[in-house]
């Protein structure tokens, strides 16, 4: 399946994107962050959520849309 | 229906005329506004234009909770300051600057910083609760804190040009702790002061704040209450992401019944902290020594205290808040640790050496061969 997968905040600065397309097969959170922290090792001290079509989702769901979200959070004010 | 209490009605029906015109607020909706209490917490880049917007539009308590004083790169972005205002208390300025613009409003200035201990007794006169914060720690008291005592708290946060926007803990909406169970590490997410952010951003993001609070005041349109708006001001993409609520999150919350103190390694970047060069030049400064008699090296500099950390809370009483207290130890992990905990007692005149012993010892004696 081919997600694209857009970043937020700091997201954006690791992986040098706003936005980029993945193709992970039968993808869930899970395989989703493995795929993730391959890619951009820096990820892995990084938090953030997983919005799949604008809905948060829980760290064992499957990916059922291609419209994901990667939100960290932010701290400025 | 009685309009008396905060209205000289003549004045007020013009100043607050654009308002009453519209059919959706009218006097109704103005009177409600001037019988609300919103409590601003942090007077910086989101905090101006919330507290402008909330006393133009006529928020009949408006209070200002902030204990930093102005600095000269504040003014880039914190638009209720000027030159003139340098060094003085933000919460006085802003209220000052307030008061010229709304003068028929209360505006409470507090000038504090929101802690666990104090959060509690600051939130709960107020309706609503506005974020202006720029670390986590602060951001999940006055979350848990509105948890507690039943308040809506309006979130906004920014980085560099994309911010956040939402409404937590508003008829049974979601909390923060819903989105993020506990404060990250704060390494992991620089703010403000250490990456940079476009000045305008804040002004952005903290007048959608101030239209939430109006909209929930009024009762118009629909609150961002679990919803999360995420907006990229160099794109002006906006995304919208649907916020459940967790009952666990909010229920461990209630159960805790108090604010966490220390959920997260401290942000070092709090801490207030000195290089030993710029220690040396201040006037009346005090160097406190932290370490046990066994540590070495001594250090030659005068006037010292001897304070080892174990007995610090104990000996807190001998510390005057008219004198300047520059601590350090060996690494200056304990320095800092000692500089929260004076922060705690209300004492923001200590510092904490950026260096240790050693290091000192070898500045000290460049200092004298040079």
């Amino acid at each position: 399946m081919k997600l694209e997968i857009n970043y937020y905040g700091i997201l954006s600065e690791i992986t040098g994107q706003t936005k980029e397309i993945l193709e992970i097969e039968n993808p869930t959170h899970s395989l989703l962050l493995i795929t993730l922290h391959e890619r951009y090792p820096q990820l892995k001290t990084t938090p953030f959520k997983v919005a799949v079509e604008n809905q948060i989702i829980d760290d064992d769901a499957p990916i059922t849309n291609h419209n994901i979200a990667l939100l960290p959070p932010f701290s400025g004010g | 229906m009685h309009f008396y209490p905060l209205f000289p009605v003549d004045d007020s029906m013009e100043r607050y005329y654009r308002h009453i015109r519209l059919a959706e607020i009218g006097l109704r909706g103005q009177q409600r506004l001037s019988e609300a209490k919103v409590l601003v917490v942090g007077a910086g880049g989101l905090g101006c234009p919330v507290l402008l917007y909330l006393a133009a539009a006529g928020i009949g308590t408006l209070g200002i909770m902030d204990d930093d004083v102005v600095a000269i790169s504040n003014l880039q972005r914190q638009i209720l300051f000027g030159t003139s205002d340098l060094g003085k208390s933000k919460a006085m300025i802003a209220k000052k600057h307030l008061i010229e613009l709304n003068g028929d409003i209360q505006i409470n200035a507090h000038n504090e910083k929101l802690n666990p201990k104090n959060a509690l007794e600051y939130i709960e006169p107020y309706d609503i609760i506005v974020d202006g914060t720029d670390n986590f720690e602060a951001r999940y008291w006055i979350n848990d804190a509105c948890i507690l005592l039943n308040k809506t708290f309006v979130y906004g946060a920014i980085y560099k040009f994309e911010g956040q926007v939402t409404v937590f803990n508003h008829q049974n909406g979601p909390s923060y702790r819903c989105l993020f169970p506990s404060p990250p590490e704060q390494e992991s997410i620089p703010n403000c002061e250490e990456v940079g952010v476009l000045g305008v951003l804040p002004g952005i993001i903290g007048t959608l704040q101030a239209t939430e609070v109006l909209k929930i005041l009024l009762n118009i349109g629909s609150p961002l209450s679990g919803k999360l708006l995420c907006y990229n001001m160099l794109t002006h993409e906006q995304r919208l992401i649907n916020l459940p609520r967790k009952e666990q999150s909010i229920q461990q919350v209630k159960a805790r019944n108090a604010l966490v103190e220390r959920e997260t390694p401290w942000n070092c970047d709090l801490t207030p902290t000195l290089k030993f060069q710029d220690a040396i030049k201040k006037k009346n400064v005090h160097f406190i020594d932290l370490r046990g008699a066994e540590e070495q090296p001594k250090l030659p500099l005068k006037p010292i205290l001897y304070i080892p950390f174990t007995e610090l809370e104990s000996r807190m009483g001998e510390l005057s808040k008219s004198a300047l207290y520059v601590f350090f130890c060996q690494s200056g992990k304990r320095s800092k640790t000692a500089v929260r905990l004076m922060q705690e007692r209300k004492m923001n005149n200590c510092f904490s050496l950026i260096e240790g012993a050693p290091e000192i010892l070898r500045l000290l004696k460049q200092t004298k061969t040079a």
